[in-house]
């Protein structure tokens, strides 16, 4: 517990802060950081830097209407709820800007064999006791034909499979703590939502396409880009928010690739919106494995969101378009458009003084929602090492760091639901599921395989939880477990988790509805 | 699994770090055969000698179920709340590194970004001033952390009276029903797979176990056996020499003295009765001094021998690590105790964490030495984080890494690695506004000690002997 001789003082200098902010205190020369691509994650930076960083940038951000945007990002992580409390954003007036509705997890179907589904919530399986995680207490029962499904025990996969919804309780030792939520949103329209934000912030919008990008001759940094106006636009730090054209990162610095497409070869989706069904919204995003990859179901207010992640090695255009068109539930509300992209990250995102943001630094398919995450994480870290007087390479060097530990978890999170499968129904599972692994996802499967365990990581994402859903989710179920459980006695233990279980079925049967929690109509 | 479960345990080495083992794994797992070889002291054994610790002994002592109070009424135990850094580095005004918060951040501002900008315009007092540990130990003054009072925010490790420590675990060992027995390390027998089938002593007694501890000292003869490669840090930590003494009581202090020099470095940790002093240096030819080889091995655990305390990393005693690591290294070896046939897998997640914690605590200390002026080869994994920290205030806090950032932190601060320039993100809090509350919050830490007993008198209070 915090003195109130330091709660005070807090309090009194973050008015000061905004005060000050309000102000605009100037100490050294403005950054002039011109943004490329007013996509999500252009918006995304243009809003948090100028709101951070208000003393010390003037951002520019340059779009053009004629380059569509990607804007298949509906589905998000939790993460995005602090983005949103930290620029002091209204969570209301996002999610009716966005036609946002609440998401727990995300439901895999069929991924470790036809006829399985299992949910990696947002949030625990049940609580440690004795300060030995619950898996290892649920291992010992399993092995004796009892304590049930593990799903049972975490607050978020039931509330999920009832279609409720409640924000987490504020006492963090209430049961109904143990989760988190996300959302899931019309990406075309949070970009549009965020512009007005930054414009009030004091970013600047020019409308333009960017036709030449001109380097110093002696640094190779990016001096000034070339519009199709003839306007020639100057700055000191260059966010390319460009997605996959990766304008300046990619073209112009030639930054290298590093090809992942040999452990995630899905290289194309087929996106399709369409109607939402009647009845209750599902607070959850779902992935079905499909023949040739899988298809994602992101259920919105007004639309369900859907789309066929496939191998262009193993499908044709016209087949997914097909796959798709058969598998939605409701009236198309457009024609299916593909989307084409290949796994993959830049080797720095952060080169000379050029930083990509997004889809301009590299690629993961969105099978766990890592998209917004990603162009979260690179624009906190910006912000984070945002250059003081010029560029330092241990600035840019710790930033690169960060990213690379990111994108090095997920993408073995990523092929572990490939991996661990025993899928032999099409040419495509037959492939991933025997494909060679990197030796990091390797050692976590056999260390969780023989006694449960997981690696620790203070940073990043996926945690145990998220390891335990999706490793026995696929039907990687540990031999063995921490031996101090074996002290338990049987029956109490067993009693013990039964009578978990019930409390999590009871505090959740009161929580209201998803339509209702978002003010709907029933 | 039972079939599978390790069923018994011996460990070699019957000082602070095996028996703290025993009590440990015995608590831990009722079902385990634990025995202990009650070797002969090592006096290299630091883990097992020195009075320090750190703060994280107290949820080792709440895991084996080792009471503080009664410790403290034993003689055994006083309580620490940092150390008292003098001349280092050289010619530096005396600092105190005390665990706990300094300063409160302004919103999402780090507090050590204004800070650092009021101390380059000079107008910041020391940094251990910003903590309630440290406005205490500087006035010789202590009091337990009482939640809810301005008294609550900081953290305090323990002195060790080690003779009395050790009988105080060896009683809670036996009561847990570990088995002792006196002996010398006299050789192994090998399994066909490379593990150790049983233990030999010196009079050719065989003890058979499904795993072993090496927690004997810096030696290891049972760990060296299966696993002799060691990785040498000497070109990094400079001193290689301790030299052990005690004088009479000193007057009572919250805090252990450290004196830095270019030829060695001197501490004082007073204790009940008794005064422990030391001095660690380079220089060879001097008779009593105990040798340190600064390095870990390479791999602590080996099929089913496992090394733990100076057996696995042998660290001179700057900021007591010697304890702290074998404390952690136990805890880590039951969180992660394999199957009984030490599958690689398991072992090697030992070895990553325990390897990746010990290399930290080695850029901790050679940080230090760095600051003290010394010619050490300085590890990438340090000059990150000093190129960082000095460029802008950052500070990476990586995994298994057991010093908390804010560790970090004040012995960066308190050894002048100012930060060059305040973060861009920390600029939009105005100077004036930051040193306003500066000046607020020290008046109001500057009037704590009075209200507390001074250190003496408090244990006095709590019936706990101090001098």
């Amino acid at each position: 517990m915090r003195a109130p001789l330091f709660r005070h003082w807090r309090a009194d200098a973050i008015i000061a802060y905004t005060r000050a902010r309000r102000g605009g205190e100037v100490n050294q020369p403005r950054k002039r950081v011109i943004i490329v691509g007013g996509g999500t994650a252009g918006w995304m930076a243009a809003s948090a830097i100028a709101k951070l960083l208000p003393h010390a940038v003037e951002v520019t951000l340059i779009e053009s209407a004629e380059i569509g945007i990607v804007g298949v990002g509906e589905a998000t992580l939790p993460h995005l709820r602090a983005f949103i409390e930290t620029l002091g954003l209204d969570e209301a007036e996002f999610m009716a800007a966005t036609h946002a509705t609440w998401k727990l997890g995300i439901e895999f179907r069929d991924f470790g064999k036809p006829g399985d589904r299992y949910l990696h919530p947002f949030g625990d399986f049940g609580r440690p006791l004795h300060d030995i995680p619950f898996l290892h207490w649920w291992l010992r029962m399993h092995a004796l034909g009892q304590g049930g499904d593990i799903a049972d025990y975490s607050v978020a996969n039931v509330m999920a499979a009832q279609r409720r919804f409640a924000r987490p309780a504020e006492d963090p030792d209430a049961l109904l703590a143990s989760y988190g939520y996300a959302y899931q949103f019309d990406a075309t329209r949070f970009g549009p939502f965020l512009r007005s934000f930054a414009e009030e912030q004091g970013v600047t919008r020019i409308e333009g396409r960017i036709v030449s990008v001109e380097r110093d001759g002696a640094t190779g940094d990016v001096a000034a880009l070339l519009l199709e106006s003839g306007t020639r636009i100057e700055g000191d730090l260059f966010v390319d928010c460009s997605g996959f054209r990766s304008l300046l990162l990619g073209d112009a610095l030639g930054e290298e690739w590093e090809d992942w497409s040999h452990w995630l070869p899905c290289d194309r989706a087929m996106a399709l919106p369409c109607a939402a069904p009647p009845g209750e919204i599902e607070p959850l995003t779902r992935a079905t494995a499909m023949p040739a990859g899988w298809r994602w179901r992101i259920p919105l207010q007004h639309r369900v969101g859907n789309g066929y992640v496939y191998s262009s090695a193993h499908l044709s255009d016209d087949a997914a378009s097909a796959a798709i068109l058969a598998a939605v539930e409701g009236e198309p509300l457009a024609d299916p458009r593909v989307l084409r992209f290949r796994a993959g990250r830049r080797k720095r995102s952060w080169s000379h003084n050029v930083v990509a943001v997004g889809l301009a630094s590299g690629f993961l398919e969105p099978l766990e929602s890592t998209s917004i995450y990603l162009v979260q994480v690179a624009i906190q870290q910006l912000i984070a090492l945002f250059p003081i007087g010029g560029i330092a390479e241990v600035d840019r060097d710790a930033f690169n760091d960060q990213v690379d530990y990111e994108y090095d978890r997920i993408r073995d999170f990523l092929i572990l639901h490939y991996h661990a499968s025993t899928r032999d129904d099409s040419e495509f599972w037959r492939a991933v599921r025997h494909m060679a692994i990197p030796d990091s996802l390797a050692e976590k499967i056999e260390l969780f395989r023989r006694a449960g365990r997981i690696q620790r990581y203070s940073r990043g994402l996926f945690f145990a939880p998220s390891w335990i859903a999706v490793m026995i989710g696929q039907g990687l179920v540990p031999q063995g477990w921490d031996q101090r459980v074996d002290a338990a006695d049987p029956r109490a233990l067993g009693q013990a988790l039964d009578r978990l279980r019930s409390q999590i079925a009871a505090e959740v049967a009161t929580l209201p509805g998803h339509r209702a929690a978002l003010g709907l109509p029933a | 699994m039972s079939d599978r479960a390790i069923r018994s345990l011996a460990i070699l080495g019957g000082g602070i770090v095996g028996l703290s083992a025993a009590a440990a794994f015995a608590r831990a797992l009722p079902q385990l055969a634990v025995s202990v070889i009650e070797t002969a002291p090592d006096p290299a054994a630091l883990a097992d000698r020195l009075p320090g610790s750190t703060s994280t002994i107290h949820r080792f002592h709440a895991r084996i179920g080792l009471d503080e109070a009664t410790l403290l009424r034993a003689g055994a135990a006083v309580p620490r709340l940092g150390l008292r850094f003098e001349n280092w580095p050289a010619g530096a005004a005396r600092w105190f590194h005390v665990h706990g918060e300094h300063g409160a951040p302004a919103g999402n501002v780090a507090f050590h970004q204004l800070w650092a900008r009021a101390r380059r315009e000079g107008r910041a007092e020391a940094w251990h001033r910003h903590a309630v540990a440290g406005v205490l130990a500087e006035a010789g003054k202590f009091v337990h952390p009482r939640p809810g009072t301005p008294f609550a925010a900081f953290d305090y490790a323990l002195r060790l009276v080690s003779e009395r420590y050790c009988a105080a675990l060896a009683a809670l060992a036996a009561s847990l029903r570990v088995t002792g027995l006196a002996g010398a390390f006299g050789g192994i027998e090998r399994r066909a797979d490379g593990g150790v089938a049983a233990l030999l002593l010196a009079g050719g007694r065989r003890i058979e176990a499904d795993l072993y501890i090496d927690a004997s000292g810096p030696a290891a003869p049972l760990a060296a056996a299966l696993a002799p490669g060691f990785e040498d840090w000497s070109a990094t930590l400079p001193f290689d020499r301790l030299d052990l003494g005690a004088a009479p009581a000193s007057a009572a202090d919250p805090a252990d003295t450290i004196i830095g020099g270019q030829a060695g470095w001197q501490f004082a940790a007073p204790l009940p009765g008794k005064t422990i002093l030391g001095r660690v240096h380079g220089d060879r030819g001097e008779g009593q001094s105990i040798a340190i080889r600064p390095g870990r091995r390479s791999t602590p655990w080996t099929h089913n021998v496992v090394a733990l305390g100076d057996a696995a990393v042998a660290l001179d005693p700057l900021h007591w690590p010697n304890l702290h690591l074998a404390q952690s290294g136990i805890m880590r070896a039951i969180e992660l105790l394999p199957g009984r046939d030490c599958h690689p897998v398991e072992i090697a997640e030992y070895n990553r964490r325990a390897n990746a914690e010990a290399e930290r605590m080695r850029d901790f200390q050679a940080l230090h030495y760095l600051r003290l002026g010394l010619p050490i080869a300085v590890p990438n994994s340090l000059a990150r984080i000093l190129a960082l920290f000095e460029r802008r205030g950052q500070f990476v806090h990586e995994d298994e890494d057991s010093l908390l950032e804010e560790i970090w932190i004040s012995a960066l601060l308190g050894l002048g690695v100012l930060p060059q320039a305040i973060d861009p993100s920390a600029a939009g809090v105005p100077a004036e506004v930051a040193a306003a509350g500066m000046a607020e919050m020290r008046a109001g830490l500057a009037a704590l000690p009075a209200r507390v007993p001074a250190y003496a008198e408090y244990l006095a209070r709590c019936e706990i002997p101090a001098v």
